[in-house]
């Protein structure tokens, strides 16, 4: 396990997605601690330009916004706040999704049958058609989008768990449980399991960057978080009606967003390569 | 011109650790236009990788280090020699779109720029050869037996018109009846079209009907060279009489099989000095240091200190 | 049970049902094992000779409580264990597969493989350590090879780890599915020989499946020869090699080239001149391809029959 951890650090994309990351977690962690600023501190310095002196130890590193808030600290609290939710989201879908895809692959038949259908329902669902009538029923907030955002991606990671275990299910291995007298539920955990869980890690990563995107984009149109709540997509959403004006309080929010979202692509897709084609390079050349 | 000659060969292949060397120094050749060359060992000897540099169909992570393979005096690298090879698995060699009469046609059409009546009419006759009937010129690969696709591969190597035929383990995947008529119709292509054949196996069994010359290969190296009878009849290297003495047999009630010790060495990893040493019951101190050199035998020649 | 029988199956079957793609109706049956009666005594091979089609893997299978027959009775050691398997007996009865590639789990190491079955009987995990320690010495592996991956083994060393976990639950029955058919000659013949030594220490009885008549002559006891489902000729090895009756025990038998260019090899294999699907047929089932059919052959199934002591044949041409 640890050797394989450490060659997948060998591979670059890897690598700078986890400085990035670092980078930006860090720069997180070191606001929250020693920021002169609250994140919904209003001032009369509104709408100043990045690196305008403030009264405090800091300056205004990437100016303020149409309420006088240090933008510096808002994005950087958003930060937390948007990978948290897309923690939250993948660990909820991914867990249910997975759960969905071993037992329906496992038991095939009817079970197998009615789960997919029920997924393949749920997955035609646009996300922002539910968001909007989750908001509607249960108001707009951010642990609705977050439900909603849950619910349409559970299928992604039933499908992809079933394929792994329907194809793990024959093989001899299994067999060979079955007749060493082992349960289903022993079978299911100790060996379709830890083969479909490479597979289910890699994707979760690369989901973890639409589920930011995903809240972001629902509290732009209004539907997630909701004032004063730091959060890139309505701070980029609020920031749009001055742009004019004020260029940094929507660039600034979007960039962080965006090497946040790069450096989980790079993650995702360096694990990706990593578990295919390095399987694919074997020394299995001789006959 | 011989119509095959092998000279201190040497193939590596990449590895994740680097160049590995999988075929080491092979003498080899074959003198008669009818002559079937059997290259006999068990798995890790290097006998698929030179059946493959000798029809030229070295993959890119392969290299030839020094020697050569000429095919009626044409290096096969060259373009210009004309090897065929058949491989175990005829399923995955067939195109499973394509009917028997059209993949066996394609190759009269593409390569002798037949007509498609010319070619069919060709293709027939190829099937006939290879005893099958004439309706199976419309059948898909998937509506055929094991035996049947090994056939239609015979075929295809036929219509090709080659010079030299290499066959690795053509029977291995079939039942032993199968085996039996497909080993019978390879041996019937050989001696009446006068074609050599490389045929490359693990069975030495089968080896003692089909061969007339037999390479034995363990652990990359060619270790014994010899004609049929002379093999059987007084096999010299002791990793061969151990392979004959582990035979179980059909014909004769056995008591007990003998055994070598150990496994065979894995490409990377062969020993020092004679690579069969670690095993061989009867290696002394020169054996674990000195790698032996080829001493000539009648028509043939074995590699072994013993004999030096 | 009375004379030491071990194993005893009467009229076993196993159809899989063919269906139709559209309405999923059932057009007709593959016949897998088509009314098998087998007795196994104790301490006995018993060698299953059959090509592929012929149903042996399926009735190994079945031996093993891994599939379900579709009827016909099992007894094991005098116990009808057809419809219910006690839980006592399931380690009593295991299974060898053909291929050590796969049959191992390539994420656990060896150890785990091996006390698998003990786990799932329920034993304390130290204690079921120390007896994977003790079967892989048995099979002539050693204490390292608990901490190992399948794929640091060579072939051979996995069968014997398979071969490891099939003994840790101290069976009385093994079943071999073609045990060697993967491995080199050499690792064969070692194979074979750890087999022999096992089963005299540990007082087994095995049912030895394999294609390879010269690998079944070395090893077993009794042959019987498989086809299309049915056993058409069973005995002892004395017997059949020495008098094969079967025209198919014939033809195979003169498939084998033995290791010896002098000896005149002709193999008499005759074209196959029946269509595939046997479901519709009455007759003897190899009728299609027998070179020696009269009559009677293609219209009624022959039963299977005791020609000489210990040796039975299932073929119109010989009549009590």
């Amino acid at each position: 396990m640890a050797k394989a951890f450490r060659e997948l650090l060998m591979v670059k994309r890897v690598i700078y997605g986890i400085a990035i990351l670092t980078l930006l977690t860090a720069l997180s962690l070191y606001v929250i601690l020693f920021s002169p600023f609250e994140y919904d501190q209003i001032s009369y310095n509104v709408r100043l330009p990045p690196l305008t002196r403030s009264d405090t130890t800091w300056p205004y590193i990437f100016g303020t916004d149409n309420l006088g808030r240090d933008v510096f600290t808002r994005t950087f609290y958003a930060f937390i706040l948007d990978v948290s939710c897309g923690l939250a989201i993948v660990t909820l879908s991914g867990l249910v999704g997975l759960v969905i895809g071993l037992i329906s692959g496992y038991l095939g038949g009817f079970v197998d049958l009615i789960l997919m259908r029920l997924m393949d329902i749920v997955i035609s669902i646009p996300g922002f058609m539910l968001a909007i009538a989750i908001a509607a029923v249960l108001g707009s907030n951010i642990v609705n989008a977050i439900l909603a955002v849950v619910i349409v991606t559970i299928p992604i990671y039933a499908r992809l768990v079933r394929s792994v275990v329907l194809s793990v299910k024959e093989s001899l291995f299994v067999l060979a449980a079955k007749e060493a007298g082992l349960s289903d539920v022993r079978i299911v955990t100790r060996h379709i399991l830890p083969h479909a869980i490479p597979i289910f890690i890699t994707q979760a990563t690369m989901e973890l960057s639409n589920a930011i995107i995903y809240i972001a984009a629902l509290s732009f149109i209004g539907l997630g978080a909701q004032e004063p709540t730091p959060e890139w997509g309505l701070m980029i959403s609020m920031a749009r009606r001055y742009i004019r004006e004020a260029w940094w309080p929507a660039l600034f929010p979007g960039l962080v967003m965006f090497l946040t979202v790069l450096s989980f692509n790079l993650i995702g897709d360096g694990l990706r390569d990593y578990l295919d084609p390095k399987k694919r390079l074997s020394f299995r050349v001789l006959g | 011109m011989k119509p095959l000659e092998v000279k201190k060969l040497t193939v590596e292949y990449m590895m994740y650790r680097g160049w590995v060397e999988v075929v080491s120094n092979a003498d080899l050749e074959i003198n008669e236009r009818d002559e079937i060359l059997a290259i006999v060992g068990e798995s890790g000897c290097g006998k698929t990788t030179l059946g493959l540099t000798i029809a030229g169909l070295l993959p890119s992570n392969a290299r030839v280090v020094h020697g050569y393979v000429k095919v009626f005096g044409k290096d096969v690298n060259s373009g210009s020699a004309k090897v065929a090879m058949i491989f175990q698995d005829a399923l995955t060699s067939l195109n499973p779109l394509l009917t028997v009469g059209d993949q066996i046609a394609e190759i009269y059409i593409h390569h002798f720029a037949m007509s498609k009546k010319e070619a069919f009419e060709e293709a027939m006759k190829r099937l006939a050869e290879v005893g099958l009937q004439a309706s199976f010129i419309n059948k898909y690969p998937h509506e055929l037996s094991g035996g049947q696709r090994q056939r239609v591969l015979i075929a295809m190597v036929i219509a090709l018109r080659p010079e030299l035929i290499v066959a690795d383990e053509p029977t291995t995947a079939l039942d032993v009846t199968t085996q039996a008529k497909v080993l019978n119709l390879l041996k019937s292509i050989v001696k009446g079209k006068g074609i050599p054949m490389v045929y490359i196996t693990h069975d030495l069994a089968l080896v003692a009907h089909i061969a007339d010359k037999i390479a034995v290969m363990y652990a990359g190296q060619v270790v014994e060279y010899r004609e049929k009878l002379a093999l059987f009849k007084d096999p010299l290297h002791l990793y061969t009489q151990a392979l004959l003495s582990s035979l179980p047999r059909v014909d004769v009630e056995l008591s007990e099989l003998r055994t070598i010790r150990g496994e065979p060495p894995v490409p990377g990893n062969f020993p020092k000095g004679c690579r069969f040493s670690p095993r061989c019951p009867k290696a002394f101190s020169r054996c674990f240091v000195e790698e032996p050199r080829i001493k000539n035998v009648g028509n043939g020649y074995v590699r072994c200190h013993l004999y030096e | 049970m009375s004379n030491g029988v071990l194993v005893k199956t009467v009229g076993l079957k196993k159809y899989y049902e063919v269906r139709s793609m559209f309405l999923k109706r059932v057009v007709g049956y593959v016949k897998a094992v088509d009314g098998v009666d087998l007795e196994i005594r104790r301490g006995e091979t018993l060698g299953l000779v059959g090509e592929s089609g012929s149903g042996k893997s399926t009735l190994g299978l079945v031996l093993a409580k891994l599939v379900e027959p579709t009827s016909g009775i099992y007894i094991f050691n005098g116990i009808d264990i057809t419809q219910r398997f006690p839980k006592a007996l399931r380690g009593k009865i295991r299974i060898v597969f053909q291929d050590p590639y796969s049959a191992l789990n390539p994420r656990l190491k060896i150890k785990e493989s091996v006390v698998e079955p003990l786990m799932a009987q329920g034993l304390d995990r130290d204690e079921a350590l120390e007896k994977a320690v003790d079967y892989l010495k048995l099979v002539g592996l050693s204490e390292e090879h608990l901490e190992v991956y399948p794929h640091m083994l060579s072939g051979g060393q996995r069968q014997r780890v398979v071969v490891a976990r099939a003994l840790i639950t101290e069976p009385e029955f093994i079943i071999l599915d073609e045990p060697t058919s993967m491995l080199d000659v050499s690792t064969q013949a070692q194979m074979l020989e750890l087999l022999k030594d096992v089963k005299v220490e540990k007082n087994l009885t095995y049912l030895f499946i394999t294609h390879n008549l010269a690998v079944a002559r070395y090893i077993s006891d009794t042959i019987a020869i498989m086809f299309a489902g049915q056993i058409v000729e069973i005995g002892t090895k004395n017997t059949i090699f020495n008098n094969p009756l079967h025209p198919y025990t014939k033809t195979l038998l003169s498939a084998y080239p033995p290791p010896d260019p002098e000896f005149q090899w002709t193999p008499e294999i005759p074209e196959d001149t029946s269509s595939i699907d046997s479901s519709y047929r009455q007759g003897c089932r190899y009728a299609g391809r027998c070179p020696l059919k009269i009559d009677d052959c293609l219209k009624s199934m022959p039963e299977l029959i005791e020609v000489e002591r210990s040796h039975s044949v299932r073929c119109h041409l010989y009549k009590t």
